[in-house]
């Protein structure tokens, strides 16, 4: 192991039993105040002007999203992935390099959700949230490209990259105006008429590539390189929370111009994502989600892949990766399906009498499979 | 008798339907349990259960807390080319639509409109069903030549079948470009004919006229 990541390890194994910082959520438990710890088990609701600022809407996954929509709130449960996460990122230092957490576990056990409730974490604490919804739009979601005129061989993707610059923009509304004292460390000439010069803030950049798509792939990297740079310098600490991490080292459906796939490294906000996962700068926290969406093959009825980190990142990417603080996310226990259940009889969501019974209580947890996904799905219509 | 006629019809492409073949012979199997309160309890000592074999459980059979026997049938009746999760998907995922626009009146109505807002999608799709039911059935009646369209007397069960036919065939032609989705649309048809209205109470009236025209048919009825 690397010795950087053995001193990471080292510290995360020394703050284990660190008390978590309370996010601003109104908690569900009876006993808990506002100055309490957050404790796992409880139900935590995220404000909806909070999530708007935050972009949950379209971060959430699907069934979680509608459920924001009807019942008007978003409330998830607090379990213990994302307390590990919280204690995590309160020992992120200027001193230490980048602290690396991978989620992974089963399908529908809670990743995104855990990713998202981390983003909320980082936005309670005044941190710059740099989250991508999943590195699969970035390899095969691309609907134009063009060849970087920064570096040949380079594929620029303006569409994506316009997309993130928004989000970065909307998700870091609560410290625009710290961007907005930091400022750029040289000129940078985007083409032969744009150009950012030294000891602007760094908020021009993003307003430049929002306005010029062919520019905002290189932006983007520019950004990414001011912010590791001022986190460095201490000014700001900054989340990177990456959704389906793995796809980032995966399948490309991006043509050449000989007609053959580009691997990821030829696609300039891959390499970007990449730079941010990478070890070389401090302050920061790298939060990656190991998904199975990857290598999943609907035509492949035997094969039966895994869902552990080194399947899902591969040979190439788990030695990039590497070290880091792997978190399982696992079914539900019954007293978090408990808590749950109440909370949706309580909000008059579970209607028929069947659900509302002990028979039907029961039944729900053991017919999901304590799985938090099916759960859901099969509180959805009863 | 019956296995060597059933046998013999086969080969022979005649029909019978005197006595249904079934592969379960019916001296070894019994009907399996479907109830969860009397699965729990211990058989009888001399209960011939316990000496002989039960049948397969059916998949719309098993001890569910959320059984219904008109949401299983129209299940069913939507199923095509014998996908039955999909169609299991496509229905269940109506009744979730249905729980969600009701609950969404629902939090928007004052206290005394909540009383009447019904948020149980069962209940709404068996109302619905249950209003689209028709009294009479059109059945083709030759006589020297003409076939005339006579109205028959209908029983329950076909009527709640022809109820979520009408519904089906409705959903499927406006579904069938694929803008909307059948689910979609099965919600809401389901939700409008709890209320009296929509396409499928339409179909059924125009078929309540249609067999009060041909009243005088009725004296075909053999």
């Amino acid at each position: 192991m690397k010795p950087c990541g053995r001193l990471v390890l080292q510290m995360a194994r020394r703050m284990g039993s660190c008390e978590q910082k309370v996010s601003s959520c109104r908690q569900f438990s009876s006993e808990a105040t506002a100055h309490d710890n957050i404790k796992v088990g409880t139900l935590c609701e995220m404000e909806l002007a909070v999530a708007k600022q935050l972009n949950m809407k379209s971060h959430l996954p699907a069934p979680l999203s509608k459920q924001m929509d009807t019942l008007g709130e978003i409330v998830t449960l607090i379990r213990e992935p994302i307390a590990e996460i919280a204690s995590c990122m309160r020992i992120v230092d200027k001193n230490l390099p980048n602290l690396r957490l991978v989620l992974w576990g089963a399908f529908g056990t809670g990743k995104t959700v855990t990713l998202n409730q981390a983003v909320h974490h980082a936005y309670t604490n005044k941190w710059a949230i740099v989250h991508l919804r999943s590195a699969m739009e970035l390899t095969r979601r691309v609907k134009e490209i063009e060849m970087s005129s920064f570096v040949s061989g380079r594929i620029n993707d303006p569409s994506n990259a316009v997309a993130i610059l928004q989000n970065f923009k909307q998700q870091n509304q609560h410290i625009w105006k710290i961007l907005g004292v930091l400022l750029t460390e040289k000129d940078y000439e985007w083409s032969k008429s744009e150009r950012t010069l030294k000891g602007k803030p760094i908020t021009e950049i993003i307003e430049m590539g929002i306005s010029a798509p062919f520019l905002a792939s290189d932006c983007v990297g520019a950004l990414f390189r001011e912010l590791r740079r001022h986190a460095k310098d201490d000014k700001l600490k900054v989340l990177v929370a990456i959704d389906d991490a793995n796809s980032l080292w995966g399948k490309t459906l991006v043509k050449r111009a000989d007609r053959t796939y580009a691997p990821p490294s030829d696609l300039t906000l891959v390499v970007h994502f990449r730079r941010m996962i990478s070890n070389d700068w401090t302050n920061g926290c790298v939060l990656m989600v190991a998904d199975k969406k990857e290598v999943a093959d609907a035509r492949d009825e035997l094969g039966v892949s895994r869902h552990t980190p080194l399947e899902l990142f591969g040979e190439e990417g788990f030695e990039f990766v590497e070290p880091f603080v792997p978190i399982e996310t696992t079914n539900y226990t019954e007293s978090e399906t408990d808590a749950l259940y109440n909370y949706y009889v309580n909000k008059n969501w579970l209607a028929s009498k069947a659900a509302r019974s002990e028979e039907g209580r029961k039944q729900l947890m053991h017919l999901s499979a304590f799985n938090p996904y099916y759960y859901e799905r099969l509180c959805a219509f009863n | 008798m019956s296995k060597k006629l059933a046998n013999f019809a086969q080969k022979r492409w005649i029909s019978c339907s005197s006595n249904s073949f079934n592969m379960y012979d019916p001296r070894v199997f019994r009907e399996p349990v479907s109830n969860v309160q009397e699965l729990r309890k211990p058989l009888d000592v001399d209960d011939e259960r316990n000496f002989l074999f039960l049948k397969a459980m059916k998949s719309d059979a098993t001890p569910v807390f959320y059984r219904d026997s008109v949401i299983d049938k129209l299940i069913r009746v939507c199923t095509k080319d014998g996908e039955k999760e999909t169609s299991r998907k496509n229905v269940l995922s109506a009744l979730e639509i249905i729980k969600r626009r009701q609950y969404k009146a629902w939090t928007k109505a004052n206290d005394e409109e909540k009383k009447s807002i019904e948020l149980d999608p069962f209940v709404i799709a068996r109302k619905g069903i249950k209003n689209c039911h028709p009294l009479m059935k059109l059945q083709g009646v030759t006589r020297g030549g003409t076939t005339y369209q006579v109205p028959f007397p209908i029983e329950e069960p076909e009527a709640e079948f022809r109820a979520m036919k009408m519904m089906r065939d409705i959903c499927r032609v406006r579904a069938k470009h694929g803008e909307t989705h059948f689910k979609d649309i099965l919600a809401t048809e389901l939700l409008a004919a709890s209320q009296n209205e929509g396409s499928t109470i339409t179909a059924k009236q125009e078929l309540h006229k249609t067999c009060e025209a041909n009243r005088a048919y009725a004296h075909y009825r053999a």
